[in-house]
């Protein structure tokens, strides 16, 4: 198989076991620049573990991802994010003893250069490295909404927003690709179209392509250009919200045999 | 927070009016104030450690020994320059340090206390066997610092050596702390996969983190070994490492007044329980058994222990 300069994201036949569960199991598919893919299925679908594969914070056992050319498998986790792949995760991951400001500068960080001796002496270079780092997390606090909460620490906020802070952080790393984890998970139908208009504006305004996964069908129906399903580790259906709707294999994953005789 | 404001102001006030008294209190006196400052050192070690970088050791006094027998016999047997031996005891212990990390990478807490462990024991028992250089049982005898020909012959003379490199130290510490490592050991503590997947190179960092906490721990030693003027492998004893570990959770590993504070503790605490002989461990188990429950942020953190217990006072009264 070969790959072109075109293919954004490409998955090859992608499996993952964990002692004999197939959590994965030769999944493939395309994603094209700019859209925004849902990645739906019931629990256990093997959704995570895909998001897990594709930042290395698991290693699948078959299979290839391409990113703009890359072999993301041959990398380590620590170096998914230069590619310009940023996630977020379902049971919140943030650096909960720090500030938000804090919480983002850390997620922004991989983009500069680390010189040891030049922070620990404070040359001129620490300095304008850090300035321009903070001024960065300034604008992406402005967009993202965050501005009351900038000097909190984390652990002392909301749960809506402690997920907002986590979406901030991926997006204070300037991404071309944002994984989403259930990112409207514990919303109320308020916030969920909130979140639905700053993703649209995300790939509108700074053409990031979105993966997401999530159980309100409601926002995958209505921001999703593209939408994937997973069923025990292998994908059942993709397509357009219009075909994966209707389509009587997913019906029969989400209310099982009756379901699609009714 | 004024509180904390208050107890910091305190604190540093307290620290200089004891710099002055040992300053002008004799041999005695700024033999005390030398040790503080050298265990300061150690002090600082711990905090970019355990503080900064979550991880664990009982393992310091290897660095220290390495360090001290590095700079003894640089200067003893090669001739070299006191400063120069101080700077390579750091070097030397650093690359030690590097060595200790690895065990960091694939093991945590309990585990790499027992790994860190070990370590100390082999280098002491390393410098014991080694009798051709390090004198083995018959010890090291370590001339006085001597910096460009003028000999520190007091250790009043000394300590205008030390308290500037201290302060610097404490000052690189600081850095270190709001450093690109710094940020990256901070957000792997806190959340190892987040982290890593926001492109921190976990095992760079840890190296970072060990070697430049071997580094002060060296030059602490290598200082130390100057100061004493004779090493023994006695003077670097497992229970050297746990005094270090007591002397920072003590001090507060969450401080930069924190090193400082656990240094003043080791030194001036055998001076004051003298009398209770070797019932003296007693009280250093028990003053750590009850900061750890109390005060686990240590004496720099006092503050926030009576401003909640002013606190509750406040609400029972209202």
């Amino acid at each position: 198989m070969s790959f072109g300069k075109h293919e954004f994201l490409k998955i090859e036949n992608l499996s993952m076991y964990f002692r004999g569960l197939k959590a994965l199991n030769r999944v493939s598919f395309l994603l094209e620049k700019g859209l925004i893919c849902g990645l739906i299925g019931p629990n256990g679908a093997g959704k995570t573990t895909l998001l897990n594969c594709l930042t290395r914070v698991y290693y699948p056992q078959a299979g290839r991802v391409f990113f703009n050319g890359h072999d993301v498998l041959a990398r380590p986790i620590h170096r998914i994010a230069e590619l310009g792949i940023c996630r977020t995760f379902q049971n919140l991951e943030l650096f909960k003893e720090a500030t938000v400001h804090e919480n983002l500068l850390i997620g922004c960080l991989f983009r500069f250069q680390s010189n040891l001796v030049a922070d620990l002496f404070g040359f001129p270079a620490t300095r304008r490295k850090f300035a321009k780092a903070r001024k960065e997390v300034d604008s992406v606090i402005d967009q993202t909404g965050l501005n009351p909460y900038a000097h909190q620490k984390v652990s002392a906020l909301p749960f809506g927003v402690q997920k907002t802070v986590e979406l901030a952080r991926a997006l204070a790393g300037q991404p071309q690709l944002l994984l989403l984890d259930e990112p409207a998970a514990g919303m109320n139908p308020e916030e969920s179209l909130q979140l639905a208009e700053m993703l649209r504006q995300l790939r509108g305004q700074q053409n990031i392509t979105i993966l997401l996964i999530e159980h309100d069908m409601r926002l995958i129906m209505n921001i999703c250009d593209q939408i994937i399903v997973l069923d025990h580790g292998e994908k059942i259906c993709e397509g357009p919200p219009s075909k994966v709707r209707t389509d009587p294999q997913v019906i029969k994953a989400y209310l099982g045999e009756e379901g699609s005789n009714a | 927070m004024g509180n904390q404001l208050a107890l910091r102001v305190f604190y540093i006030i307290g620290v200089v009016v004891l710099l002055i008294v040992l300053l002008m209190g004799g041999h005695y006196g700024n033999f005390l104030l030398s040790t503080i400052l050298v265990y300061t050192l150690v002090g600082m070690s711990l905090r970019i450690l355990i503080g900064f970088g979550g991880q664990i050791s009982i393992g310091h006094a290897g660095f220290w020994a390495i360090g001290a027998y590095t700079s003894g016999l640089l200067v003893v047997k090669l001739g070299m320059p006191f400063v120069v031996g101080v700077f390579f005891g750091g070097i030397v212990a650093a690359v030690f340090g590097a060595f200790v990390a690895l065990p960091a990478l694939r093991v945590q807490g309990h585990y790499l206390a027992i790994a860190t462990l070990a370590f100390a024991l082999f280098v002491q028992q390393g410098l014991f066997e080694w009798e051709s250089l390090t004198g083995g049982r018959h010890g090291l005898y370590v001339p006085r610092p001597e910096i460009a020909g003028i000999l520190l012959k007091t250790d009043l003379v000394y300590n205008y050596f030390l308290l500037p490199l201290v302060i610097l130290f404490g000052w690189i510490t600081e850095n270190f702390r709001k450093s690109h490592t710094g940020h990256a050991l901070m957000a792997l503590k806190m959340s190892s996969i987040a982290a890593q997947t926001a492109g921190i190179n976990r095992t760079h960092h840890l190296f970072v983190a060990f070697m430049v906490s071997a580094f002060y721990t060296g030059v602490s030693g290598a200082l130390y070994a100057h100061l004493i003027g004779y090493l023994s492998t006695e003077t670097f004893t497992l229970g050297v490492s746990l005094s270090f570990l007591t002397m920072a959770v003590i001090g507060g590993l969450d401080s930069s007044l924190g090193p400082i504070l656990g240094a003043v503790f080791l030194t001036l605490a055998p001076e004051v329980f003298r009398g209770l002989k070797s019932a003296q461990l007693v009280v250093y188990g028990v003053t750590l058994v009850l900061c750890m429950r109390f005060l686990p942020g240590g004496l720099a953190s006092l503050a926030n222990i009576i401003g909640s217990g002013l606190g509750t006072q406040k609400r029972q009264k209202t």
